[in-house]
């Protein structure tokens, strides 16, 4: 055990390198506060962000371990963005904006902190793309209709947990329809996604399974939404595909007809 | 005495066995036909990279591809909303969650020349 840290600790830089990387890299980590005020019409400077991200690039250059064969920008940017992230919410000019910007613009700001859980790849300056078709500018496309249906998902639960509108209860009661016809398994994809914010390499890890398996499953997923609000009912239900059918069972006998099904009855 | 002529004799070196001759040494071989190196075929020109192209296969954003993919997002939050999957209730403060996600999240793609 202990030479096993011991030699944990030995594979850092020592300070003098780890003290050069936070040279060579604060340029860039300052360009990432400076991306999350530009997005949240904040000060990086006056609200705090610089500071967040020099701490985080220090932090960063403390604990990088060259032997993993990460490189350090893709070991250091998601921890340094977060950072900026965390800071921005914590600012004076961000509870300023929240009383005197327009309440959309608030909401935005808010819904727009709670994508980073349903897609940790934008915090590594990447869209959500998990397999690429070979056209960068279809794909980015696609990357990004499925940013605005996450969000709008998002939103969905949201308005569900605050008690919508009586005029807005109809459209969400039509997304949430759509979701509860679906097999239990994917009821329970969606809900860990957009209702708990859980990432789709995270519901991968926890559900014992490749996460190419989920995302191909979220992709199909989400080609059904769209289809189905579209022509206002239920499309055909996507089958299970193999890899997650190991599930099927133990969802349907442990978890009953699904949470979406579960949301639709407490909506009546 | 005669004992010790005897172990003289004994010391004596005895017959010094002929060294193992040299195996004979295969001759090289003679060098087989060379194929001729074949002309290279035409490399097809790359496509040029279109609108948000350079993104990449990790669909990487960088600064510099920020108003294409502002544009994007309005052009399918439009198409989302006309066509009811996103509530129309809820399409401004969608589009402008996504457009503000992706902002905080381009690199500076500047910054990464200057190194």
């Amino acid at each position: 055990m202990h030479v096993e840290k011991a030699e944990s600790e030995s594979q850092r830089l020592s300070e003098e390198e780890a003290n050069n990387l936070v040279v060579e890299h604060h340029g860039w980590a300052e360009s990432i506060a400076r991306s999350v005020a530009r997005a949240w019409n904040l000060d990086w400077r006056l609200d705090g962000l610089d500071g967040a991200a020099m701490e985080a690039l220090i932090f960063c250059s403390r604990r990088f371990d060259p032997t993993r064969g990460i490189p350090f920008k893709g070991y250091a940017r998601r921890r340094i963005h977060e950072a900026s992230t965390d800071a921005a919410r914590k600012s004076k000019g961000w509870a300023r904006a929240s009383s005197n910007r327009p309440a959309a613009e608030v909401k935005a700001r808010e819904l727009s902190v709670e994508l980073y859980g349903v897609f940790p790849e934008l915090r590594d300056g990447q869209l959500p793309i998990y397999e690429s078709s070979g056209n960068d500018d279809a794909d980015a496309r696609t990357a990004i209709r499925e940013l605005l249906m996450g969000a709008s998902l998002v939103a969905t639960k949201e308005a569900i947990a605050t008690g919508p509108l009586p005029d807005e209860l109809m459209d969400y009661r039509r997304v949430v329809t759509v979701m509860a016809s679906l097999e239990p398994v994917h009821q329970w994809l969606l809900y860990k996604v957009y209702w708990d914010g859980t990432s789709l390499r995270n519901v991968a890890t926890e559900w014992e399974t490749d996460g190419l398996n989920v995302m191909r499953e979220h992709k199909v997923l989400m080609a059904y939404l769209q289809k189905s609000l579209a022509q206002g009912k239920p499309a055909p239900t996507p089958k299970v595909r193999p890899g997650l059918k190991p599930l099927v069972t133990k969802f349907k006998t442990a978890k009953g007809k699904g949470p979406f099904t579960d949301v639709l009855a407490s909506t009546a | 005495m005669t004992k010790g002529k005897d172990n003289d004799k004994d010391k004596k070196v005895g017959k010094v066995g002929a060294s193992d001759s040299t195996k004979g040494v295969r001759s090289t071989e003679a060098v087989s036909d060379i194929d001729k190196v074949k002309a290279t075929s035409a490399v097809g020109r790359v496509s040029a990279v279109s609108g948000v192209g350079g993104a990449g296969a990790i669909g990487r954003i960088t600064l510099d591809q920020r108003d294409r993919l502002m544009s994007i997002v309005s052009e399918e939050a439009a198409k989302l909303a006309a066509q009811g999957v996103i509530p129309n209730n809820q399409r401004e403060i969608v589009e402008q969650a996504v457009k503000m996600v992706i902002d905080a999240s381009l690199e500076e793609s500047s910054e990464d020349k200057k190194r």
